[in-house]
């Protein structure tokens, strides 16, 4: 035998035990051979049983208060369901349940209980955040160095950790239920989306709701739009003579949560 | 370096057994080896073999680090899932181990089912005295 031949033996060979862990395809088993004590398929079935195990414990890291949600059997349930419809495809476990919170929304029966997509969103982001980028922190103190002058033009950068989430549910109250060990509120739909802000201060992952108008200046400032442009769009949404306070209030806000990582004065 | 895993299967199609395997790869290559005992306890018994016949084809100089660890024993195999105190069989076969790699240094695997640390330390401070007993003059087994 050739060796080129006898590699791609081995890569059949290989190909075929990965459909028989992905697919239950019984073919390699030809090649397997009984132990003293054990038939092949009992033992082939070690592999098949930790493939999925081991996935679903993964997401039971990375979502263990949808987990406590549902509860252990619930939970593995629906895991095995993810691990069938989205197979792993990246070598780092870190990514494989980055797809749950899609799958939840668009799989039955799961996507007729909308709480569940967000909760895990709401879990993602805030796994997301815990990993995201090191970046700098604003500081007040930082905000003395600019003249009255050039505060219309200040335009600001978000902390790299930093994101926000709008939840069409209340999964925010159950995260915050579960996370203290309390029974979570029964799950329901908003009339208004939640808007969330999720980001890390230090080294804990921290999420609080906006109002609609803070959200509304944050997500513009997060695409460049500078303070005093910010600011006459406050206007229009509430009271225009208090709209330079209350978007100052909102910026000192982020500034004291290390939200801004830049300020400076746009061109 | 590279350890050798737990296994429940074999093929018929294999040319060497699987410390033959790890020894020339370890020749070839020059890498190191981590030799974990206890892998070497479940592969033995799930294939039928004498895990002293597995650790006396491994060459004395190339084991740099030895790994200890429980598993779970399923009557017709075992399963390597760390989630056990280190089984007498496998602290007999460690005894053996020192006498053919000398001392190295040993950790204490644990990955579920965790116990008091206390236990833990139990575990790690029998390995000291059984090396200890093993091998008196520590350091001067190299001769």
């Amino acid at each position: 035998m050739s060796n080129s031949s006898e590699i791609s033996d081995f890569a059949r060979q290989q190909a075929e035990f990965q459909r028989g862990i992905l697919d239950g395809d019984d073919t390699v088993l030809a090649e397997i051979l009984d132990s003293p004590r054990e038939k092949r398929e009992t033992l082939f079935g070690v592999y098949r049983y930790a493939y999925g195990s081991r996935l679903v414990d993964a997401m039971r890291n990375d979502h263990n208060l949808l987990h406590l949600y549902l509860g252990d059997e619930m939970f593995d349930e629906l895991g095995h369901a993810y691990v069938k419809a989205c197979p792993s495809e990246h070598p780092n476990l870190r990514w494989f349940s980055q797809g749950l919170p899609d799958f939840l929304k668009s799989a039955e029966p799961y996507s007729n209980h909308p709480v569940l997509s967000d909760l895990a969103a709401l879990e993602k982001t805030l796994n997301d955040a815990f990993d995201a980028k090191e970046g700098p922190v604003v500081d007040l103190s930082d905000m003395a160095g600019f003249s009255p002058d050039a505060w219309p033009d200040l335009e600001f950068v978000p902390h790299p950790s930093a994101s926000r989430l709008d939840l069409a549910t209340n999964a925010s109250a159950v995260w915050l239920a579960l996370k203290n060990e309390e029974t979570p509120p029964d799950a329901a739909v908003l009339q208004q989306p939640a808007r969330l802000l999720i980001w890390r201060q230090d080294t804990t992952s921290m999420f609080r709701e906006l109002s609609a108008e803070e959200a509304m200046m944050w997500d513009e400032a997060d695409s460049g739009v500078p303070f005093g442009v910010l600011c006459e769009m406050l206007a229009t949404y509430d009271d225009p003579d208090g709209a330079a306070a209350r978007g100052a209030g909102y910026l000192h806000g982020w500034i004291t949560s290390g939200l801004l990582t830049g300020v400076s004065v746009g061109a | 370096m590279l350890e050798n895993v737990s296994t429940y299967v074999q093929f018929n199609n294999s040319e060497m057994t699987e410390w033959e395997f790890l020894s020339e790869l370890s020749r070839r290559s020059g890498c190191w080896l981590l030799f974990d005992i206890n892998n070497v306890y479940v592969s033995a018994f799930n294939h039928g073999y004498d895990p002293l016949t597995f650790l006396n084809g491994i060459p004395r100089e190339r084991v740099v680090q030895f790994h200890m660890a429980g598993h779970s024993h399923m009557g017709t195999h075992i399963i390597d899932t760390h989630d056990h105190p280190v089984c007498e069989d496998v602290w007999d076969l460690y005894v053996a181990a020192l006498k053919r790699f000398g001392r190295v240094s040993t950790m204490i695997e644990r990955d579920d089912n965790i116990p008091p640390l206390a236990d833990l330390l139990e575990e790690v401070n029998r390995t000291r005295e059984i090396a200890d007993k093993v091998l008196p003059a520590a350091g001067e087994h190299a001769t």
